[in-house]
């Protein structure tokens, strides 16, 4: 079977992008082969570890179970977009701060999903926050590192 | 892990989607592809024509009637989670569907995706079985409404016609005061529930039980109810001790496999030890004044 590329229209990162693809082309495709950006990480492609999460319209996603198709007219926040927006770079020096990451593979998956949490979760303690991130994989770290990361970024967060 | 070929039709109404249902073969409706895009991904679903319906606005909505209230099919289970129309008539869907797989997936994940895919051990089954809603479902001809008990029909299988959609899902109020409860038991957060059960107990003004709603998922073919302890409750004074039930009485009821994870007897003996935990604590929530509803 064949299919006739189509169109799509997109925002990544507040940069537009017109280009042509195969309806089947999954998003985390798209993003690290189409345009680029490889920052979003390719895992198990079945929506299990999180590494390629990104957001679409705001709202967390897994990349690699949507389609590049239903980006068209979406606007898309990849890892790409942490280092100049200030309040999202305080995520990324904290990640650094405790050490909260080994080889990084899974890192780009936990700053969306983390960015995400601190701005729609309670997160009142430890175990919410494991609860929370239970949807990422590391397999370096035993995640303690990065729940410190998280429990300073919410204390944080209250004081202002 | 990359999809096979397939034409793709964004509808944006729902009329457009059932015409491209009903004139396709073998066409899958993509809602929050959070169950689809997986077995396409490896392969195990090969549509020809993938038709999306997720920016199908309309089927979105939560409304209120006097009787019931009806959540579009399209709601995300984070939606779901954060209304306050269904905390604060059904306080338990908030309750269970926190436990449907991780946070990521949940933001995308759609009610009506949930109940077609009509996985046993997962939780919108459990709570549309045990909650007896009717799920209304359209075609290009017309809509019928399916009672939950009509709906599911064995593992991934449903009641669900080749060129009908799932568009919304009612949920009939308790109007007497009652009590609830759900309990799952899962390997990890966000893993399917081995065992999942949750109960409603109904009593009139006189402490007696006018209704009981038991459900078990996991253990079979479909969630199931279990009628048999259900109408033993009815008529108890809710001071009694409502488990003077055996085993027997559940593993009667219940058909689980063994998997992985746990044996036969492990699921049989959960489930025993479930049903009684959601029975007891349905009661403890009646007597604490319904504290946190």
């Amino acid at each position: 079977m064949m299919t006739n590329k189509i169109k799509i229209e997109t925002i990544v990162n507040n940069v537009e992008y017109s280009e042509r693809i195969e309806p089947r082309l999954l998003a985390s495709d798209f993003i690290r082969e189409n345009l680029h950006l490889t920052g979003t990480h390719v895992g198990c492609e079945h929506g299990v570890c999180g590494a390629c999460t990104i957001k679409i319209n705001g709202i967390t996603s897994r990349s690699c179970l949507k389609f590049a198709i239903q980006l068209h007219g979406k606007t898309v926040e990849t890892v790409e977009s942490f280092s100049s927006n200030p309040q999202k770079k305080i995520i990324l020096d904290t990640f650094k701060k405790f050490h909260a990451l080994q080889c990084g593979f899974c890192t780009p998956g936990f700053l969306i999903t983390v960015d995400e949490l601190l701005q729609t979760e309670n997160l009142e303690n430890e175990k919410e926050i494991r609860k929370s991130l239970s949807g990422n994989l590391c397999r370096c770290t035993g995640y303690e590192n990065i729940i410190k990361a998280v429990l300073e970024l919410k204390k944080n967060r209250k004081k202002k | 892990m990359k999809p096979s070929p397939f034409n793709y039709f964004n509808a944006d109404t729902i009329q457009k989607a059932l015409d491209a249902l009903s004139n396709n073969e073998n066409a899958k409706i993509l809602a929050g592809g959070q169950s689809l895009v997986p077995m396409m991904n490896f392969r195990l679903a090969q549509p020809d024509l993938l038709i999306d319906i997720s920016n199908i606005n309309e089927l979105t909505k939560i409304n209120e009637d006097i009787e019931y209230i009806e959540i579009g099919s399209l709601l995300t289970h984070s939606n779901a989670i954060k209304s306050t129309c269904l905390k604060k008539h059904f306080p338990i869907i908030p309750k269970a569907i926190n436990n449907v797989a991780h946070h990521t997936i949940r933001n995308q994940g759609t009610v009506g995706g949930s109940i077609a895919n009509a996985d046993p051990a997962s939780e919108w089954p459990l709570l549309v079985t045990l909650l007896e809603c009717s799920i209304k479902v359209e075609n290009k001809r017309g809509k019928r409404d399916i009672l939950s008990e009509d709906f599911f029909e064995s593992h991934f299988i449903t009641n669900l016609k080749e060129d009908e959609i799932i568009t919304s899902i009612k949920i009939p109020k308790i109007k007497n005061t009652h009590g609830w409860s759900f309990f799952e038991e899962a390997q990890r957060d966000g893993d399917f529930a081995i065992v999942e059960t949750a109960a409603i107990i109904e009593i009139e003004k006189n402490n007696l039980i006018k209704k009981a709603s038991i459900a078990i998922g996991g253990v079979d073919e479909k969630v199931i109810k279990l009628k048999n302890i259900e109408n033993l409750l009815i008529g108890l004074d809710l001071n009694e001790n409502l488990c003077n039930f055996k085993k027997q009485d559940i593993y009667d009821q219940i058909n689980p496999f063994s998997d992985n994870h746990s044996s036969i007897e492990y699921k049989k003996h959960l489930s025993f030890v479930l049903i009684k935990k959601a029975i007891n604590a349905a009661k403890e929530h009646i007597l604490n004044n319904n504290d946190d509803k």
